[in-house]
């Protein structure tokens, strides 16, 4: 029954592979070769040869280089803005009487439920009214205020025993002393998780900056991706995997980090 | 002590204050707003029509297609993956290498989702145009290998912590492992069953970002869902009919989301 299941296991963990390899051989196809697989067509088998072709473009197509940029910069100040802002939520959250952290929570748990479109009529007219429409400040303050952080960081404090926080109201009155040297190196590894997840979530973000920026130049790859290759599938594969390598390394480093931790 | 204590917790609350009243102003605001919106005749006007709008989004025969969809699809994406998380999870109760195992699993939710929907698009040819059964077929399976490995992750969380005792006693019984799996170790830990499913329809709520990469904006009749007819009649700057549309997917989801919860809130072992 284990050797059953054993293999069950390694035939399911396979296919769950199988789509990222399968999009990493073919970006190192020629792209009409790789296009003619998907057509079905046994000649192109014939024409299997590695090749950086794909990238080559990919990397030389300035518009692919525009966009890519865009989601680069938006990711990069989402996430700089956005982890102090959760920090700061969460505690006010954490430090909260019982029953008002509870009511303030499942507000925030709702609108973390909640898709996108239920809000996206009164977000676009605020950021006309604003002024911050076809800005990337529009959907940079949607991330950086967005309900997952607090919620993450008041899960995370509320691990930290009160005895901690009593022994630390003895000792200082400053709340920031008592954040840095009590509070911070305790969910430091949470707020790495939590940092890895934002990132994920506003790289992989389609549908606000589809409301939100009109202009297509300011808009980020995971947007503007569909419509580049619609004009030229010559690198199409290479550029996929090209976006998927910023968020896959810092996966793969958080999953090393933690790996190595729970050795010492 | 208390008061010191007390002062140091007002000084964190008032450190946060601004974060959580930016919160506010960009996520529970435009909830009130849309409701407000819903009620109204148009945006020039302003004028309280009570639920006109609602009536004719309800009576839309596009709103009621959308709906029926949405269901479908939820059924087919959450149940689908649900089922596989189970199946996972008990798979990696018997693993060697659990930790690489969970790796492999939760890997695919931080693949961005233009990424993989090109080779989706390209193995299943998907466009506006695509027949319904490979329609389901692309987005289903996409979603179930992108979702149901941090379904199982979740579920394992909890299956982790099921006492030896009672697992052994079920072995002396003469319960087989497949039969303690079910019978046992599920209801001890339907709290982690019930965030997984609440987990699980989150992101099939969301699933609308693969289906606008797989198919755009107006996809083949039976993929589309209430989130296309939003964004479409948005476009068309039909403004109550978001806001009416809006507020019934909020109320459809927070029902669906009302099934979950009691299994969320359950203690842990009690069956």
């Amino acid at each position: 029954m284990k050797r059953l299941s054993g293999a069950l296991l390694t035939l399911l963990l396979a296919l769950f592979l199988l789509p990222a390899v399968v999009l990493t051989l073919l970006s190192f196809l020629p792209s009409q070769t790789a296009q003619a697989i998907f057509q079905q067509e046994p000649a192109a088998l014939s024409g299997l040869r590695l090749s950086t072709e794909q990238f080559v473009r990919a990397l030389s197509d300035r518009e692919y280089g525009r966009q890519f940029y865009n989601s680069a910069m938006l990711t990069g100040v989402s996430l700089a803005l956005a982890m102090p802002v959760a920090l700061g939520a969460g505690l006010f959250l954490s430090r909260l009487p019982r029953r008002w952290q509870r009511a303030l929570l499942a507000l925030y748990v709702l609108s973390l439920l909640s898709p996108f479109q239920i809000i996206m009529l009164p977000v676009y007219k605020l950021s006309l009214l604003t002024g911050l429409y076809d800005s990337p400040w529009s959907v940079i303050l949607l991330n950086v205020f967005a309900p997952i952080g607090p919620v993450a960081v008041c899960m995370l404090l509320r691990t930290v025993d009160d005895s901690q926080w009593e022994a630390a109201s003895l000792e200082t009155d400053s709340a920031l002393k008592i954040l840095r040297y009590v509070l911070l190196p305790q969910i430091t590894p949470g707020l790495a998780a939590l940092g890895l997840v934002y990132f994920a979530q506003v790289w992989n973000m389609v549908e606000q900056p589809l409301i939100l920026l009109p202009d297509a130049r300011l808009r980020p790859l995971s947007t503007a991706f569909n419509d580049i290759i619609k004009s030229s599938t010559d690198y199409a594969f290479a550029g996929a995997l090209l976006y998927a390598l910023p968020v896959l390394a810092f996966y793969l480093i958080a999953a090393a980090a933690a790996g190595s931790r729970k050795k010492h | 002590m208390k008061s010191s204590k007390r002062l140091i917790d007002l000084k964190l609350c008032l450190m946060g204050l601004p974060a959580a009243l930016a919160f506010f102003a960009l996520y529970i605001v435009p909830f009130g707003i849309t409701g407000w919106y819903s009620l109204l005749s148009n945006s020039f006007s302003r004028q309280f029509v009570g639920l006109q709008n609602y009536t004719r989004v309800l009576n839309n025969p596009n709103f009621r297609l959308a709906v029926k969809n949405t269901l479908i699809i939820l059924l087919m994406t959450v149940g689908g993956a649900s089922l596989l998380a189970g199946l996972l999870a008990y798979l990696l109760l018997r693993a060697r290498r659990r930790i690489l195992a969970l790796s492999i699993l939760v890997l695919p939710l931080f693949i961005p989702s233009v990424s993989i929907t090109t080779l989706w698009q390209a193995a299943f040819h998907t466009s506006a145009f695509s027949s319904t059964g490979s329609a389901y077929c692309a987005l289903v399976s996409l979603y179930l290998w992108k979702y149901s490995g941090a379904g199982a992750a979740l579920l394992y969380a909890g299956l982790r912590g099921v006492e030896r005792d009672i697992l052994d006693a079920a072995a002396l019984d003469g319960a087989g492992e497949v039969r303690t799996y079910l019978r046992i170790s599920l209801p001890c830990v339907q709290a982690n069953i019930g965030l997984m499913l609440l987990v699980l329809l989150m992101y099939a709520f969301q699933l609308y970002k693969e289906s606008y990469l797989l198919f755009g904006a107006y996809p083949c009749r039976n993929m589309y869902m209430i989130q296309h007819y939003i964004s479409n009649h948005f476009n068309k700057l039909n403004f109550q009919n978001v806001a009416a549309s809006a507020v019934s997917l909020t109320v459809l989801s927070l029902l669906l989301y009302m099934l979950a919860y009691p299994l969320a809130g359950r203690e842990r072992g009690r069956a």
